[in-house]
């Protein structure tokens, strides 16, 4: 029965594959998972102020011993190692739905132009109200930066629908950028020496600060737009093989792609909003975890990237702090220098195994 | 949600619209920011802008102007009910606009300062009265951990004898032009605690700290405010760059004073400085003009408007400042960038050119200043050799700020520069 036989070694050949697919989707995640265990661990107990293992157990279970101590661990990192988490997955995830969106994988945030509205509206809001009222609140400079980058998307958006040309799409998301980074220099032009410190200073991001009011906030937003990314897994997957492909497959690509970039721009606008814009990660992350995972099925992809971003992030931000303490590092500074190289060896890595 | 965070909402949609109003007709917001200001400004600013904008301002008048500032800033103090506690009096302020201070009984005080907040500081062993507004900040005496990141603050704690209650600092050794706080971080007795915008709170918790003192920088950076003040840690932003006169400036050691029980001493310390400022009205006028200038990064010419401190101190000495009448519409900031051209055509024809090494890279010598553009050999100053500089040191030593109204008139009056506190002459 020689046909049977050949049934069978396929049915065995993809089981085996299949078997070994899973695997490395296994053993990926184990590796997050313990990758965020340690560096959570690793953040509680570490800082300018040294706290013993045993204490940090006691104030973590019990809410007991120095009062100080207390303030440290629950005010001051425990909020700052969930932000750094949440905002650094969504940054991830923020970036991998943008290079779905456009077919190319330097797509983020940043190239877009998504931060620059951000800095735009806070520069703004910064030269303008300081100077008239005197002071305004976190919440304030958290909004304006919201909303700085839901109008440059909504930009993006409306030139999507005359350009259906994805290079030419993102072309035009660099010109926005452009122009908000005009646009804020054009602003600085009266701004005082302070405002332009301050200015360059949010614009470099930071955790630094983080309070469980922002933890919430952050948890609640980027939350329901994580679970509302991942119900669009299937036609994401359908939508990587092809718009024509999509549409047979009964996927309105139309609204698909509002949806999509939608998501992307809620994501990334709220981690601009709470620390300022961070660069490199949209990009890297994503990147690094389709290598590591030899796919890029969103149903796998999009929860890896979520904690690989988290993973990358508290790592950076750890740096960020500790590196020069008690200066602080720019967590953009820490990212960038220590996700690029990264990013350019493994794609040395993956053109000497292509030859 | 407490008072500034409500003011800030509901002074969102103003200030976008503002902002929307700004782009469309541009000058006319400016303009209208400018005169809110100066409706915000106490008499002391009005007198002085006026002093420094017209001739010349004789010595004497400048000395009046602040005066004059007193006696209004007095009539309009209005005491705050506190529930529980009964006010007795008000610190007198010979020149400062820039704060307040009200007595009660049992030795509480009430420290307001316009923009920045009220504090009530509670005697050692006494608790804040119930019912105390959350708008008023609470200030527990004894203050023996502070961290301090308002640098001009650091010279009235040292005038004080207090420094031993600074036990962390917002700018490094290296950021230190008085020798107090270098030698204070040097033994370990004052620590570094990270910069304005980025504290280590977890340095700043771990100390204890009673007090954080912020300059108006800390305004751009709220959530640094909020983090603090959620921690327990009372903010305290000091506004004395806002007095526009010599003597209002040093006044705020008297608030430093109140902060730590020590009202006599920094009673002396302003009037040791008050007679100081007052010799100087004796100086005649000498006629001669001054431009105080200095060349930043990107090669455009950052001096001082007309009703700044600095027009005002040369005018105190003897001088008038070269620029009569200049202005920065709509902005707090004491500076205004000008083009080398429109600063060539009014300072080529000043007596003397001083420049400000406070925040720039100081002169080596008139060649070094010469190389940062050809034409300062043209200038009058230049070719008669009358090139000053003022140093680091004076930014931080706002304690003694009125000697370089005597250095001021000592270059004037063409003494002895060897006597100069904080002014040096250039070397050719």
């Amino acid at each position: 029965m020689p046909k049977k036989d050949a049934a069978a070694a396929v049915e065995g050949s993809y089981r085996a594959e299949n078997f070994k697919r899973r695997s490395r989707y296994v053993l990926v995640f184990a590796i997050l998972i313990f990758a965020f265990i340690t560096i959570v661990v690793l953040n509680i107990n570490t800082g300018s102020v040294h706290i013993s293992v045993a204490d940090v157990f006691r104030i973590l279970l019990m809410k007991a011993g120095d009062p100080d101590n207390v303030s440290i661990v629950w005010g001051i990192r425990l909020p700052r190692i969930w932000m750094a988490a949440i905002l650094g997955g969504a940054l991830a995830l923020s970036g991998f739905l943008l290079q779905t969106f456009f077919e190319n994988p330097i797509a983020g945030p940043f190239v877009l132009g998504i931060s620059s509205g951000a800095k735009m509206f806070v520069a703004i809001l910064m030269i303008f109200f300081i100077a008239r009222f005197g002071f305004m609140s976190s919440w304030v400079m958290i909004i304006a930066a919201f909303g700085g980058s839901l109008v440059a998307t909504a930009f993006i958006l409306m030139v999507s629908r005359s350009v259906k040309n994805m290079s030419a799409l993102l072309v035009a998301g660099v010109m926005i950028g452009y122009i908000c980074n005009a646009i804020t220099d054009f602003i600085v032009t009266f701004a005082d020496d302070s405002d332009i410190v301050n200015l360059h200073n949010w614009s470099q991001g930071s955790f630094n600060g983080m309070k469980w009011g922002n933890v919430w906030m952050a948890l609640v937003v980027i939350g329901v737009t994580t679970f509302l990314t991942f119900m669009l897994s299937k036609p994401i997957s359908a939508f990587q093989l092809g718009e024509a492909y999509a549409q047979s497959m009964g996927v309105n690509v139309k609204r698909f792609r509002i949806l999509l970039i939608l998501f992307s721009s809620i994501l990334s606008a709220t981690v601009t909003a709470f620390a300022g814009p961070i660069s490199f990660v949209g990009i890297a992350v994503p990147f690094l975890i389709k290598q590591a995972l030899g796919t890029a099925r969103p149903l796998v992809v999009i929860p890896a990237t979520f904690l690989g971003g988290s993973v990358f992030v508290m790592v950076c931000d750890l740096i960020a702090r500790m590196a020069l303490a008690p200066t602080e590092l720019k967590i953009s500074t820490v990212t960038s220098i220590f996700g690029a190289p990264i990013v350019i060896f493994m794609l040395i890595r993956r053109e000497k195994a292509k030859r | 949600m407490n008072r500034k965070t409500y003011k800030a909402g509901i002074c969102l949609g103003a200030a976008a619209l503002a902002a929307v109003m700004t782009f469309e007709s541009g000058t006319a917001w400016a303009t209208a920011t400018a005169e809110s200001s100066a409706a915000a400004s106490s008499a002391a600013q009005v007198t002085q802008a006026s002093a420094a904008g017209s001739e010349p301002a004789s010595t004497a008048a400048a000395v009046e102007g602040s005066e004059e500032a007193a006696e209004t800033s007095a009539q309009e103090i209005t005491p705050p009910k506190i529930a529980g506690l009964t006010y007795d009096h008000a610190m007198e302020l010979d020149s400062a606009n820039q704060f307040d201070i009200f007595y009660y009984n049992d030795g509480y005080k009430l420290i307001d300062i316009p923009v920045s907040g009220e504090y009530l500081i509670v005697p050692d062993g006494k608790q804040a009265p119930d019912g105390l507004s959350e708008d008023i900040t609470v200030i527990q005496q004894p203050l023996d951990q502070i961290y301090l990141a308002a640098t001009n603050a650091m010279s009235f704690y040292d005038k004080l004898g207090c420094l031993d209650s600074v036990t962390m600092t917002g700018t490094d050794e290296s950021g230190w032009s008085i020798d107090a706080p270098v030698k204070a971080l040097e033994s370990g007795s004052m620590k570094f605690a990270g910069k304005y915008s980025e504290p280590d709170y977890e340095m700043i918790v771990g100390n204890g700290c009673d007090l954080a003192i912020e300059s108006t920088m800390i305004l751009h950076a709220p959530e640094v405010q909020e983090m603090l003040e959620s921690l327990g840690v009372p903010v305290l932003i000091d506004r004395c760059s806002y007095e526009t006169t010599v003597l209002g400036r040093i006044e705020w050691v008297k608030l430093y004073g109140a902060l730590m029980n020590k009202e006599d001493e920094a009673e002396k310390i302003y009037d040791d400085q008050k007679s100081v400022v007052n010799s100087m009205q004796d100086f005649q006028n000498t006629g001669k003009t001054v431009a105080f200038f200095s060349i930043n990064s990107d090669r455009s010419v950052v001096v001082r408007k007309s009703d700044d401190i600095i027009p005002n101190m040369i005018s105190l000495a003897g001088g008038a400042y070269i620029f009569k009448d200049l202005k920065n519409p709509g902005s707090n900031s004491a500076s205004v960038n000008l083009s080398m051209e429109e600063f060539y055509k009014t300072a080529i024809n000043a007596d003397y050119i001083v420049y400000n090494g406070t925040i720039e890279t100081p002169l080596s010598s008139v060649q070094d200043l010469i190389s940062k553009d050809n034409l300062f050999a043209d200038f009058k100053a230049v070719k008669e050799g009358n090139v000053w500089q003022v140093d680091k040191k004076w930014y931080q030593s706002t304690a003694e700020v009125g000697y370089l109204v005597t250095d001021f008139n000592t270059m004037l009056t063409g003494g002895d520069a060897s006597t100069c506190h904080f002014l040096q002459k250039v070397e050719s």
